[in-house]
């Protein structure tokens, strides 16, 4: 899935909706940073990042202060996706080996 | 004459400092304290111990004897009489303690230098493998004979640890891991539950629960679903299943092998010490501590981390001393969003201690309200890594492995 810099804006209030959070309109310079937000990283991590963020922040949401700290909340989201599937494969392995043991 | 006077005429007649090291004599010398550390210093010196004439230029008032016996005679001799001399040390001061400060002192004193005692007088065990290939070959042979034979060790009740891992044997320290409020501890009792099951005694350490919750967790888990009564019957003592529980218990129960619980209710300090003298008191077949964080630690340590790592170590060790299985309920902090897995063990703070001591680290997660218990092995020491789920129903008591969610 690939997403624009304004689905990202659009995602922000959203989320910063359902989470009772003061997200604050930043136009024009929130533009440009999410237009490269989402050339930079792959769209489902930085939509997953932007939950993890605002979920974390307690004070208004400026998209500009997630962007400096969109780095560290992106390599979090990978490593969360690469735990849990990691976790997957070594079931289906186990579950391999105990038949072959039972054969 | 005194034993320590006897051992340091024979090690330096004998010259052999190795034997004497190796031996552990270090622990013994308390009056002649200072002559030893010469010695020592002296062989780290010259790769040789001090003639008599060197000792007697430094020690004038030490008096020599000729050793008519070898080495290891004034070795074991001078171990059992330092022995004697600092057990009758302990229980005087244990008496004038009971007199000046109580009981209660005067047992955690007791219990903490009978423990500190018990580790000096044992040695490490020492091993010629290739001279004892004979015996491995036998219990090789038994084994494959046993139609259990891939479970070595007490059954944990899951296939693949069983099958792959080998059950809980003799010296392992087994860690589950999990953030706070999956399940851990269910997962810990029901470990002891299928290991009293297949005729085991296991014994549970709680700091967490207090009897009666702990009973009735046990209660549920071995009812296993069959439809006597349900976790919340037990708890709001539903006077319609009184008798059937009855019957149940009467019949699951009576005359079967001992399940040990030790409750906080009443306890001090709970540390390694207290573990080790609950272990010599019930000599059972498996040991849970429930959990690592609220354990104390007797070696002093000044932060949660390094108190984490003590007991790690303390663990492991009193796994292996007293040849049975240890399994450790350890909670991970829960860091600002983390998913819905299972740990990693970096996640840990003490995570290296962890991989040093641990044969085994299971990962424990839970989806809120969920009965899917997800297991992953973070380290295991004697087969390749596994996972698998297990659905629980934590009411009923009913659980069973599962593989595939459709």
């Amino acid at each position: 899935m690939s997403i624009t810099g304004n689905d990202l804006i659009e995602t922000f209030k959203v989320i910063c909706e359902s989470e009772n959070r003061l997200f604050i309109p930043d136009s024009p310079r929130q533009d440009d940073i999410a237009d490269s937000m989402v050339k930079h990283y792959d769209s489902d991590d930085l939509l997953n990042a932007v939950k993890l963020y605002v979920k974390s922040e307690y004070g208004p949401i400026l998209i500009f202060d997630f962007a400096i700290k969109s780095r560290d909340f992106v390599d979090r989201v990978k490593k969360e996706r690469l735990s849990i599937d990691k976790f997957k494969q070594t079931v289906a392995e186990t579950r391999k080996l105990i038949e072959d043991y039972e054969l | 004459m005194n034993y320590e006077m006897r051992l340091i005429n024979s090690i330096v007649e004998s010259g052999d400092m190795v034997t004497a090291v190796n031996e552990g004599v270090d622990g013994v010398f308390a009056e002649y304290r200072d002559i030893w550390n010469f010695i020592l210093s002296h062989y780290d010196k010259h790769s040789k111990p001090p003639s008599k004439d060197t000792i007697k230029s430094h020690f004038s008032d030490f008096e020599f004897v000729t050793a008519t016996e070898p080495l290891t005679y004034y070795v074991e001799q001078a171990k059992r009489e330092s022995l004697a001399l600092q057990t009758r040390r302990i229980v005087a001061q244990a008496h004038s303690l009971l007199g000046e400060l109580g009981p209660k002192e005067a047992l955690s004193y007791l219990m903490e230098n009978t423990s500190k005692l018990y580790k000096y007088s044992s040695n490490l065990k020492d091993t010629d493998l290739a001279g004892e290939w004979r015996e491995r070959s036998d219990e090789l042979r038994e084994r494959s004979l046993n139609p259990e034979k891939d479970i070595v060790g007490i059954p944990s009740g899951i296939t693949v640890i069983d099958k792959v891992f080998g059950g809980w044997q003799s010296g392992d320290f087994i860690v589950l891991l999990g953030w706070t409020g999956v399940g851990k501890s269910f997962i810990a009792r029901l470990f002891a539950a299928n290991a009293w099951r297949a005729g085991f005694r296991p014994m549970i350490i709680s700091l967490e629960m207090n009897k009666l919750q702990e009973g009735q967790r046990l209660d549920t888990l071995l009812n296993n679903g069959e439809g006597n009564f349900t976790n919340t019957d037990l708890v709001k003592a539903n006077a319609g299943i009184v008798d059937r529980y009855a019957s149940w218990a009467e019949e699951t129960f009576e005359g079967k092998q001992p399940i040990y619980l030790i409750t906080s209710e009443g306890l001090e300090t709970a540390d390694q010490n207290m573990v080790q003298a609950k272990i010599d008191q019930y000599q059972p077949d498996m040991v849970i501590l429930d959990y690592h964080g609220l354990f104390d630690d007797s070696s002093g340590a000044k932060t949660e981390t390094e108190k984490a790592k003590n007991l790690s170590k303390a663990f492991k060790r009193m796994a292996v001393k007293n040849g049975i299985p240890i399994i450790d309920v350890a909670a991970v902090t829960m860091a600002e969003g983390h998913g819905d897995r299972p740990p990693e063990l970096e996640e840990v703070a003490w995570s290296k201690q962890l991989a040093y001591d641990a044969d085994l680290v299971l990962a424990i997660h839970r989806e809120y309200n969920s009965d899917l218990f997800q297991v992953v092995s973070r380290k295991v020491r004697r087969a390749t890594h596994f996972g698998f789920y297990l659905r629980w129903n934590l009411e009923t008591g009913k659980w069973n492995e599962e593989w595939d969610l459709g």
